[in-house]
């Protein structure tokens, strides 16, 4: 399947080459990931992993290397850009996926709730692929600490199960013996592989069962040893998404699907109820499966998820780790910023139903009251109530206190920071390499020069210019606000200038003056809705896939369904049940 | 002092942890013991090796790092200068000092040089963050059969890891230690359960579980036959469980009992109750208002674990690179990377003066006079494995940093145009210092320089007459007795290091 539009691989090109036409080469580009006012972590559009290479020494990318079938078969849904559009989706290739540290946490804590705090993951953070996001299939591997860590906590829930035996298996306290350690594999065994054990798996595990209750003696030791040995199983450690043939198709079986919509849309593995809608081969159809995926989205894991794949597009989580060296009511406040803005995405995206632009222009927000006396906002009724905010101090997501102070200087606002993010994450633009030899940035100046004046000549020396001129201005709309994103009238005592303009492959979009005309006209460009489309279609199917969420793209991008109704429609196309071998 | 009750290091012990881990290796217990007794002997022949490494981020201004020496007399030379002096508390320690110069990195010239500098692996083009490789620490730690203690003081962002931060790899990237209090206890508390009958019915289910996992992953392997990129992932899983069966050894602990160290005791009393990390995606551990504290815990642990022979390795990575932590608190306001690491010098270096980077240099001094309060001052005792010894005559800690000038982002030897400078440095290395004697296989108190081309380019790879850092690891890894034949495109061992 041809994409429709190539328009921002195009884009990415026409934009290196007028980098290079600029005189920057690879010289003044400073960018994501080293110059001195770069965000540095976030490498860009959701450009697929695999496009790069590597993979830790596997192959990348969802395409799977088997012998094709006979005849003409589809092409899988390739590892590229994410937000190309296409006319139609395609089905995906079979994959076998490591669980994120996420969903091996959540999982675990929902199979084994009754041991709460008992027990402490090991698990140390996943990689964050370049798409941002850090449940990419072709990052996941298992590593020696993987392994370790793995068994750590494996060995700390089986320490707990042993311990509390009796909550989590009955008969153990009736009837000790191989019958009551199968009806454990047939519960808990089931849960954490999302599907009843093979004959074989039964004996293999069985047997591990008889072995530890020879060597302890004891059957709840031994029932936490077999604990940790199915947690240590690849079978629960991946998700197979491989099926059987059907024509030219593999057609992934009733549990694998449903894995993939809890996985996908609640960010853990399938409750007993939806294991047994796959028992009866309940999860057929596009519709079931997407009335499916949105009624897991509608539950609190859903709602976690819908904030997991913000935190990571967004950014706003570090808040609670940086520091505001002049503003000192920060340090008590960074908190509640991060609160602040889980409310609002809360209220606009999952209570609302909104998308982008509601996102980027809602004319509210959820403060404490503290925050609120920060800000200079009238106070709302309850701590994170929703209050309006004054005409002319910020709307929507951008003028969040978190997201503001995160993409800041600790000693100051970031002109460079703010664009950046823009320019990557709402226009879907790819930034240059960081070049060596990056000229000074001037520390601020209060009173001397504004923040944009400073900007404005510092990056204007030698080759900064060529880059920073691409994101640098769409940056300078929101100099009314601090690094602590607080509005402010003046920078230092000097009057601040708004008025910018935004460019997309070297062409003018538009002008505006301030953050609210900056959004508001925003929000009209159609690449924003697309490129927030493949963001969340590379974050719902953990990789960076072409044509792989086309079904209700339009819509999104029209506005006619927000970002929970088009996440749940994902759930409905050929990539969610349907999988090509590649020729 | 305090003590905490630890179990005591005994020669019984020793040989019952090499007992248990050869049985792990399926070895019959008559055999196993055997060996045990061989290994115990040849320990006690040898003088002990302990290896850390000290990473710093985002470079140095060379005018207050480079020591002021005659290239005629280079055992002659001070760590005190005119400038800041970021090695001026090494200055009591010069005799266990080596400061070399004329290396490179195969970075690409900006901070993702972390990728490649321990390994000496990299095009010098290309930012590569997933093919597997082995950096130097680990090289060490596998050829010695340990577990490193691998530290990091916020090393990486909140929420995940990036290509900033990927600085350790054994095969795969290996995230340090976030927590010291769990680190504490996974290297000093782990022997306590390592007696009894216990510690063997662990030792055998242990094993047993492995295989019961090694087969249900040789199962899968058949059911997936075909399928490259799955099949791909099966054996970098069953490789990683088979090396961690080999490699399960405690180290030959040393101390009669852990003494209690106060950076750690106060970290346990500000992060109880606090969230850890990963709380979304935060925590105590990746909050940069906690980073002095994390620092003296992780580098108090750090010597602790090497003067208790816990572990021959040690490594601790200092933040990540791009990080743009505040350092108001040591008196150096702005943050590191934006603010501190990218004062000065232009892009020409023309008219900086001596001046002009004070706050900077105090920051990357700040770093070092930690290492040297934490962690030499304490290696500074009687080496309790090796009496008539102090413990830094037989430990080797290699500093390092991903850039040489933190403005230029150096990967290699540059000449830069302090002018107005006095005295002159014309010249940035990267930052590359030797501490401790090595177990008697370092030559020490010495500044070497192996390039001395009088215009370096620091811009051109291919015009470099630098040595390659592997070259180092060569020398460094046969001092630990680990023989490698070559770390990158590095062959060429340094033999000037060596004893």
């Amino acid at each position: 399947m041809t994409p429709l539009c190539s328009s921002f691989r195009a884009s990415r090109l026409q934009l290196a080459i007028a980098c290079a036409a600029l005189g920057s080469s690879a010289l003044g580009c400073s960018a994501a990931g080293g110059g001195p006012e770069t965000s540095g972590a976030e490498p860009v559009a959701p450009t697929g992993a695999g496009a790069s290479g590597g993979g830790g020494g596997i192959a990348t990318g969802g395409t799977e290397g088997q012998v094709p079938p006979d005849g003409n078969v589809q092409q899988p849904a390739k590892p590229g850009n994410a937000t190309s559009l296409c006319a139609a989706s395609e089905p995906g290739a079979p994959a076998l996926r490591r669980l994120s540290r996420r969903e091996l946490e959540n999982s675990l804590r929902d199979i084994f709730p009754v041991l709460g705090a008992s027990w402490r993951s090991g698990l140390s953070a996943d990689t964050v692929a370049a798409s941002g996001f850090d449940n990419d299939n072709t990052q996941l591997l298992v590593s020696k600490q993987t392994v370790s860590e793995l068994a750590d906590t494996a060995e700390g829930i089986g320490t707990a199960v042993a311990g509390g035996l009796a909550q989590v298996l009955p008969c153990a306290a009736s009837a000790p013996d191989a019958g009551c350690a199968g009806q454990f594999l047939d519960s808990v065994g089931r849960r954490l592989f999302r599907r009843p054990l093979s004959d074989a798996e039964r004996t293999a595990y069985l047997g591990f069962f008889d072995t530890a209750l020879t060597a302890t003696g004891d059957f709840p030791q031994a029932i936490g040893w077999l604990t940790r040995g199915l947690i240590e199983s690849p079978s629960f450690v991946y998700r197979r998404e491989v099926g059987s043939a059907s024509g030219q198709l593999q057609q992934l079986d009733q549990y694998e699907i449903a894995s993939e919509l809890a996985f996908t849309f609640s960010g853990s593995g399938p409750s007993v109820e939806l294991l047994d809608q796959a028992s009866r081969g309940e999860l057929g159809s596009p519709e079931v499966l997407t009335q499916t995926a949105r009624a897991l989205l509608d539950t609190p894991s859903g709602h976690e998820l819908i904030q997991t794949f913000f935190d990571a597009y967004v950014g706003h989580s570090k808040v609670t780790g940086i520091s505001k060296a002049g503003v000192q009511e920060f340090a008590g406040l960074r908190e509640q910023m991060l609160e602040e803005t889980r409310h609002f995405i809360e209220e606009v995206v999952i209570n609302e139903g909104g998308g982008p632009k509601q996102l980027l222009t809602a004319n509210i927000t959820t403060p404490t009251g503290a925050l609120s006396t920060f800000y200079g906002f009238d106070a709302p009724a309850s701590d994170y109530a929703i209050v309006e905010r004054p005409a002319g101090k910020g709307i929507g997501l951008l003028a969040q206190g978190a997201v503001l102070a995160t993409l800041s200087q600790p000693n100051g606002s970031s002109p460079t920071k703010r664009g950046l993010w823009i320019y990557k994450r709402l226009l879907c633009n790819t930034v240059p390499q960081v070049p060596p030899n990056i000229p000074e940035l001037k520390p601020p100046q209060p009173g001397a020069r504004t923040t944009r004046q400073r900007y404005e000549l510092d990056h204007a020396q030698g080759s900064c210019q060529g880059c920073h001129s691409q994101w640098d201005p769409i940056g300078f709309g929101f100099e009314h606000f601090d690094e602590a994103g607080r509005y402010r009238e003046l920078d230092g005592n000097l009057p601040i200038d708004t008025a910018s303009h935004v460019n997309q492959q070297g062409v003018e979009l538009f002008q505006y003056d301030g953050e609210e005309d900056l959004m508001t006209q925003l929000v009209e460009q159609p690449i924003v809705s697309q490129c927030m489309s493949g963001y969340l279609t590379t974050f719902a199917f953990g990789e960076a896939l072409s044509c792989a969420g086309e079904g209700q793209r339009q819509a999104f991008i029209q506005g006619e369904i927000g970002v929970v109704d088009y996440l749940a429609s994902l759930a409905g196309e050929p990539r969610f049940t349907q999988r090509v071998l590649a020729p | 002092m305090k003590e905490h009750t630890r179990v005591a290091r005994a020669r019984r012990g020793i040989e019952r942890r090499l007992f248990l881990k050869a049985v792990g290796l399926g070895l019959s217990a008559p055999i196993a013991w055997q060996l045990c007794h061989s290994a115990v002997a040849q320990a006690q022949g040898a003088r002990p090796k302990r290896l850390m490494i000290f990473y710093m981020p985002h470079g140095v201004p060379p005018e207050h790092f480079n020591p002021v020496f005659n290239p005629a007399t280079p055992n002659e030379f001070s760590l005190n200068q005119s400038g800041v002096s970021i090695l001026g508390s090494l200055e009591p320690y010069k005799q266990y000092v080596s400061v070399l110069q004329g290396f490179s990195y195969p970075g690409a010239s900006t901070h993702q040089g972390i990728l490649t500098m321990l390994s000496n692996f990299g095009d010098g083009r290309t930012v590569d963050d997933t093919t597997p490789r082995t950096t130097f620490e680990h090289v060490i730690a596998n050829g010695l059969g340990a577990r490193p203690l691998l530290l990091g003081a916020i090393p990486h962002r909140p929420c995940g890891i990036d290509t900033d931060g990927k600085l350790m790899w054994d095969g795969q990237y290996v995230v340090p230690e976030k927590n010291p209090l769990v680190a504490f206890d996974r290297t000093f508390g782990a022997t306590t359960s390592s007696s009894g009958g216990a510690a063997d019915v662990n030792v055998q289910l242990r094993n047993a579980l492995t295989q019961l996992t090694e087969g249900q992953l040789g199962a899968l392997r058949s059911e997936l036959n075909g399928l490259t990129t799955a099949q791909s992932k099966l054996q970098i899983h069953l490789d990683s469980i088979q090396s961690l069966r080999i490699g399960a050894g405690a180290g030959q602990q040393s101390c009669d009992s852990v003494p209690s160290l106060p950076a750690l005791d106060l970290i346990r009393q500000q992060s109880a109750g606090q969230p850890l990390e990963g709380d979304p995606c935060g925590g105590f551990f990746l909050d940069e208002a906690n980073f002095p504290a994390i620092v003296d815990a992780q580098l108090q642990l750090a010597a602790q674990a090497l003067v208790c022979n816990a572990t021959p390795v040690v490594a601790v990575q200092m933040m990540y690179t791009n990080a743009d932590i505040n350092f108001a608190f040591m008196g150096s306001p702005g943050s590191h990377h934006a603010t501190l690491s990218h004062t000065g010098p232009g892009s020409t270096g023309s008219g900086l003066s001596l001046e002009t980077r004070v706050p900077f240099a105090n920051a990357q001094k700040w770093f070092m006079d930690k290492l040297v309060t934490n962690v030499v001052a304490a290696l500074n005792v009687p080496d309790p494995a090796d009496p008539g010894r102090l413990v830094i005559d037989n430990t080797l800690i290699y500093c390092c940093g991903e850039i040489g000038e933190g403005a230029w982002h150096t990967s290699r030897t540059g000449k830069i145009n302090f002018d107005n400078v006095t005295p002159p440095a014309p010249f940035s290395y990267m930052p590359i210092t030797l501490i401790g004697g090595g177990g008697g296989a370092i030559k020490t108190g010495q500044v070497l320089r192996v390039n001395n081309d009088p215009a370096p380019d620091a811009n051109n790879a291919a015009n470099t007459k630098d040595r390659p850092a592997g070259d180092i690891y060569l020398a460094l890894s046969r001092a630990m007795g680990v023989e490698v034949a070559s770390f990158g495109n590095a062959t060429n061992t340094l033999t000037e290091i060596l004893a």
